[in-house]
């Protein structure tokens, strides 16, 4: 699905390079789970970021669906990503003004979709997530497990063949927790791409394969 | 995905309440000042527009030259001249005269007696070229030949009821003489939006058969290039371009006019010139005019003060909502990863701006019309019926569309270009690019402010200084009595000695006297004089006020040479007065010198027995002119009766019976020197009013900025004034840290709005032939003012951050 080859990112900070990654090479296959792990400032999100095209590397090629992203226009990746991605966050990341309906219906609207279609798929959603009683509560009215739910709804309305989830339970409970590792084992059987950040081995053991970064690199 | 912008603009709405109260007051109190000086505006712009073919129509003026100095600005010219245009040159289509007739009228079945001021001698021509619709009569003939007089319709109603005029007969004073006229015409009731009001029209030839009637053969009102009493309009054929027009009238009055004899030998030059029918009423200020005009300046300034003031609101809804960008820049972050382009971002911002303004515009409407008859009684014009023109709803929504588009759109562009990764990592600030545009607009506002406030300040001081200045002549306790016009020479001088000497047996009156003019109006009554002399001087013109024996006494006039008249001088009836002014531009060395010395008009030699100190005789708007004082006792324009305060209304009593005692004829009519003097103030102090509400209006919304800018800014800096609490700070040191910025910011306003408003009223108070200068401390009351306000309002909001125990604050984190 995805092979990243020599990626590196750097800031310059005082004139001097400061890596974040350096010479990552990655292939990720269609229906893979993979935890990405590792200490605090070893570039897990950043890793995660671009691999979802949110932000550049500084070296390196990305190709994606056979397409090679590191050549892209700005406009064409966010086409491609818009198309196949779908991204969790740990802070669920919800807007606050739009229900939980709108909330999840707002990436069809960024494609173009037509609102009788938009109408079935949330209304598919929301029965398959069994959320219906809540499409018309507030973020703000939901708890931490509920929030992340819709923000996984959200991510998957698109049919997105690929799910980046930046720790997502890292705001929940454990039980929480469980119930949305469960919810992605599930997804990942019927066919979605995981990539998920984490700190929790017990997380990473949901997935089939693991990637431990120290300091910007792969730990082999 | 258009309902989806229109849902999260109007949530955001609401859930910021605060900010969106301030924005939305703001904005509808701006707009409500935008359409009531629109409205007004286009009220004084309306004026003349109702005449179709206005745009053809032109007025001729004349300025007269007097040893190449200009010396005369008149919006009344020859009676020949109209004739003479026409027959020269072929662009002139047609033309009308109008000569003011003031007079009584008598219905000569009942006669009921009606004083009816606003009329004229007017050409046929004159009704299709003014406009005027007639319900009764031929349109074609209704002034052709003498005597006849058209009405308006509720002139009509007055003098004859609810029957048909056409046909009756009035009779009525015109030239000292009773003239019996035939009504052939009604005419609809002249629009109030125009510079003429035209109650009546009187047949043009009337005018010249009562002149020949009075042995005058010159056939004046046809042939006279001297006698400026006459409003002339000319109708271009249409494609004419007036300025090409106007261009060829210099030759005109060179063949007409300067050539004559008379203006050669007194150096004395005519020029001519032309204003369209429509810039009468905002630009024609000229001696003479039919009425007082309306300023072209102060409604150009009011108009600029509209924009800034819905400018300063707007600036708020730029600075409140890029300050708070970074509430918003979540959101900008989530919509991205979700597949937002940056344009739809965009819509989206404006959609709310839209919205907001959108809001504001309905309130204002209802606002607009809930005002708008208070602030027309306010203005003192009946214009609610006129509303706004078409031209001005245009030109609202565009200033709306544009406004709101403008300040929408960079809040939207800024708002929408926020990397979602920063965002989403939260490594996010505020530009300092935006800082300083923030910065930069409140400046603007707040040197706005400061130019209206300081401006207010100094209108209300040039206004003060005109009232409270020495005239140089008595005014309390004055009131005037309008003479009796209409009767005849012989008939009433016999009663107007009697009349005086009746009323001043009275113990409170305490003098009487007749004039030609009275203080507060335009003197009309003007010749050329020259100084008899070796050294043969030019004639200038003087102003004359014909005066009886007890004027300069009863007005307290300073003489400062010679002796006032006196009935102890058998000569009197050739001597005169002048005023320091004509003394020195008729050349007489002195105010000693003059005494004795001789002055000429044609063949007319007077002699100089006094000089009077020059007093105002009209506000101090105006310069002092050359005034020069004729005994003449046969005046009856005015009685100027002095009264003491004590039972005044007894004392009006007896003066009414007095005057239906000797002028049964006539209805009296009187009033106050005081308030009528006062009356030319009235403009500039409504202007200065209109001003002030405006100036308070704009700190007012500025401050609604400032109000949401430091109410941010404390937000922003909890959790740093819960530290800095804990480690000692006090209170005010805590306030200086908050308001530190702001002042600063006010401080650059006010040095930027001293030059700006000083070059402003410095070209304002040029209007005035007297004038305060303007002073630095005006400058720091407005400043000071500004000041205070901006002070209170971040001191209101920065209490409570200062006031809370800082442990709450930093628990939070």
């Amino acid at each position: 699905m995805l092979e990243l080859k020599h990626i590196s990112k750097w800031y310059n900070v005082g004139g001097k390079p400061t890596f974040i990654l350096k010479d990552i090479n990655l292939k990720i296959n269609d229906g893979e789970f993979v935890s990405i792990m590792g200490p605090s400032g070893s570039g897990k999100s950043t890793l995660l970021h671009i691999i979802g095209m949110l932000d550049d590397a500084s070296e390196g090629e990305y190709n994606f669906m056979d397409q090679a992203v590191h050549t892209l226009r700005e406009k064409q990746r966010s086409q491609l990503y818009k198309q196949h991605i779908g991204f969790v966050f740990q802070a669920y990341h919800l807007i606050d003004e739009l229900t939980v309906y709108e909330n999840i219906e707002t990436p069809l609207i960024y494609q173009n979709i037509k609102s009788s279609e938009r109408k079935a798929m949330v209304a598919d959603i929301l029965d398959r997530f069994q959320i219906v009683g809540k499409k018309d509560l507030f973020p703000t009215q939901l708890s931490g497990g509920q929030q992340q739910l819709v923000g996984i709804a959200r991510a998957l309305i698109a049919k997105p063949r690929l799910l980046l989830a930046d720790e997502p339970t890292g705001n929940l409970n454990s039980r929480q927790g469980e119930e949305i590792m469960d919810l992605f084992k599930q997804l990942n059987k019927d066919g979605v791409t995981i990539i998920q950040v984490t700190h929790s081995e017990k997380n990473a053991g949901y997935g089939s394969h693991i990637i431990n970064l120290l300091d910007g690199r792969v730990e082999q | 995905m258009f309902k989806n912008y229109w849902k999260t603009a109007f949530r955001n709405i609401i859930k910021r309440k605060g900010y969106s109260l301030l924005n939305i007051a703001g904005l509808t109190i701006g707009m409500t000042c935008c359409l009531l000086i629109f409205h007004y505006v286009a009220y004084e712009k309306s004026y003349d527009r109702f005449n179709k073919q206005a745009g053809n129509i032109v007025r001729l003026r004349l300025d007269t030259y007097q040893n190449g100095v200009l010396a005369w600005k008149s919006a009344t010219i020859y009676p020949a001249i109209g004739p003479a245009l026409k027959k020269d040159y072929p662009e002139v289509q047609n033309f009308c005269r109008l000569m003011d007739a003031e007079g009584l009228f008598i219905n000569e079945a009942t006669n009921a007696k009606f004083n009816e001021t606003k009329g004229y001698f007017a050409d046929q021509s004159s009704i299709g070229i003014l406009g005027i619709e007639l319900l009764e009569g031929t349109a074609g003939e209704a002034l052709t030949g003498p005597n006849k007089i058209v009405i308006s319709e509720t002139l009509a109603k007055k003098f004859f009821g609810s029957g048909k005029a056409v046909g009756k007969r009035v009779s009525g004073n015109a030239v000292s003489r009773l003239v019996s006229y035939e009504v052939t015409g009604v005419m609809k009731d002249y629009p109030v939006n125009s510079h003429l009001d035209i109650r009546y029209l009187l047949s043009y030839p009337t005018l010249g058969s009562i002149l020949r009637l009075g042995g005058d053969s010159s056939n004046a009102t046809e042939t006279s290039f001297g006698w400026y009493d006459f409003y002339t309009y000319l109708q271009l054929r249409p494609g004419t371009d007036p300025d090409q027009f106007e261009k060829k009238l210099p030759d005109f009055c060179n063949r007409y006019i300067n050539n004559n004899q008379w203006n050669k030998t007194n150096n004395r030059k005519a020029a001519l010139h032309i204003i369209p029918l429509t810039d009468i009423h905002l630009h024609s200020n000229y001696n003479q005019e039919a009425e007082v005009n309306g300023n072209g300046q102060a409604v150009g300034f009011l108009f600029l003060v509209a924009i800034f003031i819905i400018g300063i609101a707007w600036i708020n809804y730029i600075n409140l909502s890029t300050a708070r960008s970074v509430e918003r820049a979540r959101e900008v972050g989530v919509r991205k990863v979700l597949g937002a382009a940056r344009s739809s971002l965009v819509y989206q911002f404006l959609a709310e701006s839209f919205l907001l303004n959108l809001f504001s515009f309905l309130l204002s409407l209802l606002l607009f019309y809930l005002l708008l008859p208070s602030f027309d009684h306010f203005v003192g014009k009946d214009a609610t019926g006129i509303g706004l023109t078409s031209r001005y709803w245009q030109l609202f929504m565009a200033v709306f569309i544009g406004g709101t588009l403008l300040s929408g759109i960079y809040p939207a562009f800024v708002l929408s270009g926020f990397q979602p990764i920063k965002v989403l990592k939260g490594i996010f600030k505020n530009s300092s690019g935006g800082l300083v545009l923030r910065k930069g607009l409140i400046v603007v506002q707040f040197m706005t402010s400061v130019v209206l406030i300081a401006g207010t300040i100094i209108v209300y001081q040039q206004v003060t200084f005109m009232r409270q200045q020495q005239l140089g002549f008595n005014i309390d306790q004055t009131l005037i009595v309008e003479g009796a016009g209409s009767i005849p020479d012989s008939l009433y001088n016999p009663a107007a000695e009697p009349f005086k000497t009746e009323l001043l047996r009275q113990s409170n009156i305490k003098s009487v006297t007749a004039s030609s003019s009275i203080m507060g109006d335009e003197i009309l009554w003007t010749n050329s004089f020259k100084r008899i002399g070796p050294d043969n001087p030019s004639a200038i013109t003087l102003y004359i006020l014909g005066v009886d024996y007890d004027f300069i006494s009863a007005y307290g006039l300073h003489l400062l040479a010679g002796r006032s008249f006196s009935k102890d001088y058998g000569t009197d009836a050739r001597s005169v007065l002048l005023n320091e002014e004509a003394v020195r531009q008729l050349g007489f060395g002195s105010t000693s010198q003059a005494i004795g010395g001789k002055v000429k008009r044609n063949r007319d030699t007077l002699t100089v027995c006094g000089v009077v100190a020059n007093y105002h005789h009209q506000g101090l708007q105006k310069a002092i002119e050359p005034m020069l004082i004729l005994l003449t006792n046969e005046q009856r324009t005015y009685y100027s009766v002095k009264v003491s305060t004590d039972r005044l209304p007894a004392t009006i009593a007896h003066i009414s019976s007095t005057w239906n005692k000797y002028f049964p004829a006539h209805p009296i009519s009187y009033s106050f020197l005081d308030e009528k003097f006062d009356q030319q103030y009235k403009a500039d102090e409504l202007f200065g009013k209109v001003f002030s509400i405006f100036a308070f209006l704009a700190i007012l919304i500025a401050s609604f900025g400032l109000l949401g800018l430091s109410a941010y800014n404390v937000l922003q800096r909890t959790k740093e004034i819960g530290v800095r609490k804990v480690l000692g700070a006090n209170s005010q040191q805590i306030l200086l840290l908050l308001s530190k910025d702001f002042l600063k910011l006010i401080l650059v306003a006010l040095l930027l709005a001293i030059p700006v408003c000083w070059y402003i009223m410095y070209h304002w108070l040029q209007d005035f032939a007297f004038r305060i200068h303007i002073a630095w401390w005006v400058f720091a009351i407005a400043g000071c003012l500004a000041l205070l306000i901006a002070l209170a309002t971040i001191v209101l909001q920065s209490m409570r951050a200062v006031l809370e125990n800082p442990v709450r604050s930093l628990r939070t984190e």
